[in-house]
């Protein structure tokens, strides 16, 4: 459906002298009338006043749509020829289209948009009309589709031409729902970019809502629609943003905590520790000091005290300290008896074995709380296991296993196995020891106790003696059988002996104990 | 009235009533409402406008008591300039505004960089011309260029809505896939996403070692930076401060090991005063312990005259000390617990001694 449109073109290029104007106006109307249809078109000239002189500076005509390309296609090659800057007027239907240029690809946006034939009826008029529709709902209803069709048909239009005018208007989503759906899904792919950046390094955040508040406004979706939508994703993510800061900061709260804690728990290591290393100093001079006697020197007393004192170990501590090295490095004098085995352990270091023996009767009889009084079968139960093995250890210990009461458990053992009649059993035991010699008609072996052997030559168990349990305190060493028996099964109650089988000990010969269990020291 | 500017990637759009007879205030209410629709769409909250006074009105001002004072308050009509992309947009908002109004206006719509079309009408389906028109007059690639690299510009890539509205003006332009994704990736520039933005711009910020070298200067060149490789504003700004904020870190951290390492050698320095001091304390309690209630030390001293008195009054301290074996072991122990060499410890305890002397004559 063809139309006429008015055109007037003007050459304003200021360069220009009158004559000059006058030619290229020539020129243009020239050119125009070449073309195919034109030849019948009448020019009229646009003049203007110009030193006192009508110049013509332009043309006016009306030309049909259909040639519309054609004349702009000789404008613009004409402009390409020659830009001079000129000035264009369109007047298609309502529309005055103004252009002033003097490049000639500034027409070429006009001349594809004539080509189109969206400026002319039918399609304009029809353009209009789904426009209208569009504008208002977003889409086209089967109403305006109705109307739209209707129009379509009183215009002469295609159907193919009439859907490809719709889908310029409506755009790629044609309903409502499909344009809710495609916002929802990029929105939620909005937020889901936003994720992926808080999971990596921080960026500088922004708001994605104007470009969604865009994207609604460019698929005509209704924006309180769209802003529900994009809260609600908005929402997600901002409960997640939280929970996961709630998270965080629970977990660095829980870390300080942790590392308080942890350093405070170092802390209280690190004093124990110290403690510990002071009193390991301490025990570690205790045992410099006490390493050749068993009591330190006056000198190293006084670095003692004065490691004491830089220390700040309280004077019974150290007391202590001193006796558990006195100990580890000469004998335990525990006690259960509360008896003190110090001048004990004193007297077999010196390797004073009489005055030794002498300091056990007296221990023991002190252990056994009974001073002056004789000791019989009963009351030797009473000696504390503790005790007993504190005396033998400190024997033992300092005659190198030959003295102590387990060696005299052992020399008992072997006379069991050789004697089967106790009488004579005992005797050879007491023999064995050295304690007796062998009977005779007119002597009856008892030894007198100074005539004991107090050196370490002596037969094996020969020390300490039994005069603890003496029944008389006078010179001869003699001793009840019921009371040895005593003694013996008192001592195997306390400090049982291996059950291996002892070698039959020559009673002429002198004991040695080769093995046997010892007390710890 | 707006300049006569040059647009660039706007369109200058001006509306004005043309009923004469119609009520100067309904107009003025409309040319309002027009103005207050448009500035609710996005990103254009921030529009200039300026407005056309009525001539009516004008003249009714002219005729009253103060014409010069009185400037025209009811408006004809309009003007703003609006970014390319929002033609679409802004003239179905201008559409929707007519149809209600129903007021022949006059629409003058400028488009660059050379065009002009004119309308008047009161009816919004007229309308319609113009934004085909209007949108048939856009060049279809500088303009999907220009509206890509807005997005770019912004958010330093193309975000799903960004592409979502690209699609959109894709089709509405008439440009193909190959062809969008070109100037995607032109508009992009050597980087495919933000993350390597980020990336990259970090890396060239590493060069400042300390804050001062992130002065003016180096930032301006960063700033060039940013432009050329398409990272927003905002995104170098958050990089330089990120930057800042780790370069005070250090700095602060290397402040807190010299300060560490010089409160280390104080510490080591307290510890050898704590050391002599202790060792002083020490010895003193040795010296005053040693005394016997018979005299001091110096009765004990055998006379030499031809030492100074201190000098005897230490002599016989020390044999005083040195007699007793369980003294000779508190010293030799407190020398060795507080690691002293024979010198220091010969240094302090003559120290300690000359105070003695001078605290034994006040006595």
């Amino acid at each position: 459906m063809a139309q006429n449109i008015a055109c007037l073109i003007k050459v304003v290029e200021p360069q220009l002298k009158q004559d000059e104007l006058d030619t290229e106006v020539r020129y243009l109307i020239d050119d125009l009338r070449d073309l195919d249809g034109m030849g019948q078109t009448r020019f009229d000239p646009i003049l203007e006043n110009r030193a006192a002189a009508q110049v013509r500076v332009g043309t006016r005509f009306i030309a049909h749509s259909d040639l519309l390309v054609s004349i702009l296609r000789r404008l613009r090659d004409r402009l390409y020829y020659k830009p001079l800057e000129t000035w264009f007027l369109f007047q298609i239907s309502d529309l005055n289209l103004q252009i002033q240029t003097d490049r000639a690809d500034d027409l070429i946006d006009l001349m594809a948009t004539a080509q189109s034939g969206l400026l002319f009826s039918p399609e304009r008029d029809y353009l209009a009309e789904a426009e209208t529709y569009s504008r208002t709902q977003g889409e086209l209803s089967p109403t305006e589709l109705d109307n739209l069709n209707l129009l379509r048909q009183r215009l002469s239009l295609s159907a193919e031409q009439a859907d490809l005018l719709n889908a310029r208007v409506v755009g790629p989503y044609k309903t409502q729902a499909e344009k809710h759906r495609h916002f929802d899904e990029t929105a939620a792919a909005e937020f889901n970019r936003l994720r992926q950046m808080d999971a990596d390094q921080p960026f500088a955040s922004k708001d994605p809502w104007p470009v969604l508040q865009e994207l609604a406004e460019n698929l005509a979706l209704p924006i309180p629609e769209a802003e529900a939508i994009y809260q609600k994703h908005w929402q997600r993510y901002s409960d997640e943003a939280k929970l996961k800061t709630e998270q965080q900061t629970v977990k660095t709260a829980e870390e300080a905590r942790l590392a308080t804690e942890t350093k405070a728990e170092g802390d209280r290591q690190k004093q124990a520790q110290q403690a510990r290393e002071h009193l390991e100093q301490y025990l570690a001079l205790c045992r410099q000091t006490m390493a050749s006697s068993l009591y330190p020197s006056e000198f190293d007393q006084g670095r003692l005290d004065q490691a004491r004192r830089l220390q700040n170990i309280s004077i019974n501590e150290a007391l202590t300290l001193e006796a558990t090295v006195r100990n580890e490095l000469y004998g335990s004098i525990e006690s259960a008896a509360g008896v003190d085995y110090s001048r004990l352990r004193e007297l077999l270091h010196q390797q004073a074995w009489q005055e030794a023996d002498m300091e056990t009767e007296a221990v023991i009889l002190k252990a056994l709380d009974r001073d002056m009084q004789p000791v019989t079968a009963t009351t030797v139960q009473r000696l504390p296991a503790v005790d007993l093995a504190t005396i033998d250890a400190l024997w033992s210990r300092y005659s190198n296993k030959r003295f102590g009461f387990k060696a005299q458990q052992q020399v008992h053992r072997g006379q069991q196995q050789v004697q089967q009649d106790d009488r004579q059993q005992w005797l050879a035991f007491q023999q064995a020891l050295g304690w007796r010699e062998l009977p005779s008609l007119f002597y009856k072996g008892y030894r007198p106790y100074h005539d004991l052997n107090f050196s370490i030559e002596a037969p094996v168990g020969h020390l300490p003696t039994w005069r603890w349990c003496c029944p008389s305190l006078s010179d001869r060493y003699r001793l009840s059988l019921d009371v040895m028996a005593a003694v013996i099964h008192h001592l195997n109650e306390c400090m049982p002996i291996t059950t291996a089988a002892t070698p039959a000990v020559d009673p002429a010969a002198p004991t040695v104990i080769t093995g046997g269990p010892t007390r710890a020291v | 009235m707006v300049e006569n500017l040059d647009l660039g990637n706007s369109f200058r759009l001006s509306i004005k009533a043309l009923e004469s007879e119609a009520d100067p205030r309904v107009t003025h209410a409309g040319v309002q409402a027009l103005c207050s629709h448009i500035t609710q769409l996005s990103n254009l909250e921030q529009t200039k406008f300026a407005f056309l006074p009525n001539p009516q009105y004008s003249i009714l001002a002219e005729a009253t008591a103060y014409p010069r004072v009185v400037e025209p308050s009811l408006y004809a009509g309009l003007q703003c300039e609006i970014p390319l992309n929002k033609l679409r947009v802004v003239l179905r908002c201008v559409g929707n505004w007519l149809e209600r109004t129903a007021h022949k206006t006059l629409f003058v719509l400028e488009i660059p960089p050379s065009h002009t079309i004119t309308l008047q009408t009161n009816q919004a389906k007229a309308l319609a011309q113009l934004l085909t028109l209007g949108e048939a007059l856009l060049p279809p690639h500088e303009f999907y260029r220009t509206q890509a690299e807005g997005y770019i510009g912004t958010f330093g890539e193309l975000t799903p809505a960004a592409k979502a509205n690209l699609s959109l003006v894709q089709q509405r332009v008439g440009l193909s896939t190959e062809e969008a994704s070109e100037l995607n990736a032109t508009a992009m520039g050597p980087f495919r996403t933000l993350a390597e933005k980020y990336q990259h711009f970090r890396r060239e910020l590493l060069a400042c070692k300390q804050v001062s070298d992130l002065d003016e200067a180096f930032w301006k060149v960063m700033r060039a930076k940013a432009v050329t490789m398409g990272l927003p504003e905002a995104d170098a700004q958050f990089l330089k401060d990120e930057r800042l904020k780790t370069l005070r870190q250090e700095a602060e951290q290397t402040q807190l090991q010299a300060e560490a390492k010089a409160a280390a050698e104080a510490q080591r320095q307290r510890e050898q005063q704590e050391r002599s001091l202790g060792y002083r304390h020490q010895f003193e309690a040795m010296v005053i312990d040693s005394l016997t209630p018979q005299g001091s030390a110096q009765e004990h001293s055998e006379p030499a005259d031809d030492q100074p008195e201190a000098a005897r009054f230490r002599q016989s301290v020390m044999a005083n000390l040195a007699r007793s074996d369980f003294n000779r072991g508190r010293l030799t122990q407190a020398r060795e617990y507080y690691n002293l060499n024979p010198q220091e410890a010969e240094a302090l305890e003559k120290t300690v001694l000359d105070e003695l002397y001078l605290l034994s004559d006040l006595l």
